[in-house]
């Protein structure tokens, strides 16, 4: 599949220069004798496409954790939306507007496809059913809509997590390798629906293995490895780093 | 399909494209990859459960003017047995925590009902259910720390737990005359505890009901999947659990309290024995565990079938529980719900 197929990925509103919606600020984290994270730095600008890039082990899924609350880290803070979100619980950084999906993707495997997304649902039920149905039909998924998780092939599973993320209408969306593993059909699918989320305005931050279209729809990159920051910037500026090409291909 | 997918209420001509169900490796694994409408009768199905219930409970209400003492007796332990399946199922069915703590909620609910009648505190009824409040209560205490556990951590806490209660209440002898146990007076007619038993059964069938059909259920369920993911998708865990594992204590403990006034003799040995955990279940994963019917289907069959086993030979009906739960976990985890589901003697459906 050529780029020029790929959807567009411009910010709906220019918020470069405002307050980030995310910051995290020298996060470290030990998992006994592994240093995950080493004070690590970073800030998402709402409205933007910011990717998490570095090699396996680089502590991209502990970040991940940290941020949504499932991993609690041993220093530093987390910012979100103006809140500081440091030692809350999972459940409750989800409230303020934060959901994710997991690199492998965990459905609810005795739930169908349609509950899957109105458990997680807040506020009135009848409504719930209907976003539920309008995303699915979105994303072509209706005709599983009764679908137990556990039945559905890899690549629904894919999009009905992707369909429950944003059942609360969240600020940012979070995305553990929402690439990994997946077809060209499936890939197009999963960016359509996220330059869709863009252009709503809503703030992406994922991470991917796929350099093609990482470099290709984020605005703003940030490179991990062991544990720490190692660049930082457009990915024109991240791809001319020296230091990144040191940590990918060890030149 | 190129740039932009329409949104989701206009008109999609060129969908063919786009995910289709099949043959562009997306399909089902399964087969039925097509609009399931609710079926008729499963939108008909509150009625049918409703004409089942009346039924049945019309038949249970009449059933001491035919039945003989041992009879009567038989169909008390019966209802006490779907009592407890049920409430068992609550938490450890429909959310996923296996409890191995039913005994102590029995023993607790018999000691605090008995306890009452002795010390001539209230009538017997309302006794009933302040022992299942009590309970409740109970279960709210230890069920904030525990409830963080999970899997087999659970599962050995709440066994642990039992026992510390029965511990508890042997030394407590001020309070609980110790190992001297509780006599009451001695009640001749067994119908008053039979319908107390019956009322309570009904009640803990329709919680489940309720539970299994409304949106507490379904989160429990999406808790007994994947917890992780539905906290991290905002649902409070914590607060369900807690809720789920506190109305399943009710049960246990009323049932206790009735169980001490049928008896009329409690000691901490027998109301805190093990296997009324087992028995609890033993039946809810025989009949199938998650489902509203399975714990009462295991519990008519299993009480049936342990009473024989039980005349013939007292040690064996308590090897026959523990023999019988490994099978069933082994070879047939959805117990009979399932097996009649895959016969297709009955629907499949959640409802059941």
């Amino acid at each position: 599949m050529s780029a020029t197929n790929r959807p567009t990925f411009a910010p709906a509103v220019d918020t470069a220069n405002a307050p980030p919606l995310l910051s995290v600020r020298g996060v470290s984290k030990q998992f006994g004798g592994v240093k995950a994270l080493a004070g690590v730095d970073l800030a998402v600008q709402a409205g933007r496409v910011t990717g998490v890039i570095g090699p396996n082990g680089s502590g991209k899924s502990t970040l991940f954790n940290v941020i949504t609350g499932l991993t609690r880290a041993d220093s530093g803070s987390i910012e979100f939306d103006g809140t500081a979100i440091t030692r809350f619980a999972p459940d409750r950084i989800n409230r303020l507007g934060m959901a994710r999906t997991f690199q492998l993707t965990r459905l609810f495997g005795g739930l169908t496809a349609a509950e899957n997304m109105v458990v997680v649902a807040r506020g009135d039920r009848a409504s719930a059913w209907q976003r539920a149905d309008a995303e699915l039909e979105f994303l072509s998924l209706t005709p599983v809509r009764d679908e137990y998780g556990d039945n559905l092939s890899y690549g629904q599973q894919k999009l009905v997590e992707f369909a429950r993320l944003t059942m609360n209408d969240p600020k940012l969306l979070m995305l553990d390798e929402p690439f990994a593993g997946v077809n060209p059909v499936l890939e197009q699918k999963l960016l359509e629906r996220m330059a869709a989320w863009v252009d709503e305005g809503k703030t992406i931050l994922l991470t991917d293995h796929e350099m093609a279209i990482m470099m290709e729809i984020c605005h703003d990159i940030f490179v991990l490895d062991y544990g720490e920051v190692i660049a930082h910037g457009t990915p024109a500026e991240v791809r001319a780093d020296e230091r990144v090409m040191e940590a990918y291909f060890g030149r | 399909m190129t740039g932009r997918t329409p949104v989701a209420d206009q008109p999609r001509p060129d969908d063919s494209s786009g995910v289709t169900v099949s043959g562009d490796g997306l399909a089902a694994t399964s087969d039925v990859a097509r609009v399931k409408p609710l079926p008729g009768w499963e939108r008909r199905l509150p009625a049918i459960y409703l004409v089942l219930l009346a039924i049945a409970v019309a038949g249970l209400l009449g059933f001491p003017r035919v039945a003989n003492a041992y009879n009567l007796t038989l169909a008390l332990t019966v209802l006490l047995t779907v009592s407890l399946a049920t409430s068992w199922n609550m938490i450890s069915g429909f959310a996923g925590y296996t409890s191995f703590g039913h005994a102590g909620f029995f023993g607790i609910g018999s000691y605090i009902g008995a306890l009452l009648i002795f010390n001539e505190t209230m009538p017997w009824i309302p006794a009933m259910v302040t022992a299942g409040v009590g309970t409740s209560l109970v279960a709210l205490l230890i069920g904030y720390p525990t409830l963080r556990l999970r899997g087999p951590y659970f599962a050995i806490t709440m066994l642990g737990l039992s026992e510390i209660a029965r511990i508890v209440v042997t030394a407590w002898e001020s309070l609980t005359r110790g190992g001297l146990g509780v006599y009451l007076p001695i009640v001749r007619d067994t119908r008053p505890n039979y319908y107390a038993m019956l009322v309570l059964t009904v009640v803990a069938v329709v919680v489940s009901y309720f539970i299994g059909t409304s949106a507490f259920g379904l989160t429990l369920r999406s808790i007994r999947d994947d917890e992780v993911a539905a906290q991290a998708m905002g649902v409070h865990t914590t607060r369900y659990k807690i809720a789920a594992f506190t109305l399943s204590a009710f049960f246990p403990g009323a049932a206790g309290a009735i169980y001490a006034r049928h008896v009329g003799f409690i000691d901490p040995p027998t109301v805190f024995a093990v296997i009324w955990s087992i028995r609890a279940i033993a039946t809810a994963i025989l009949g199938g565990q998650g489902t509203i019917l399975g714990p009462i289907v295991g519990a008519v069959a299993l009480t049936l079938v342990s009473e024989q086993v039980w005349a013939e030979n007292p040690f064996l009906y308590q090897v026959l529980f523990g023999g019988l739960i490994v099978v069933i976990v082994l070879f047939l985890p959805g117990g009979m719900m399932e097996l009649l589901q895959r016969r297709g003697w009955l629907p499949r459906s959640r409802r059941l």
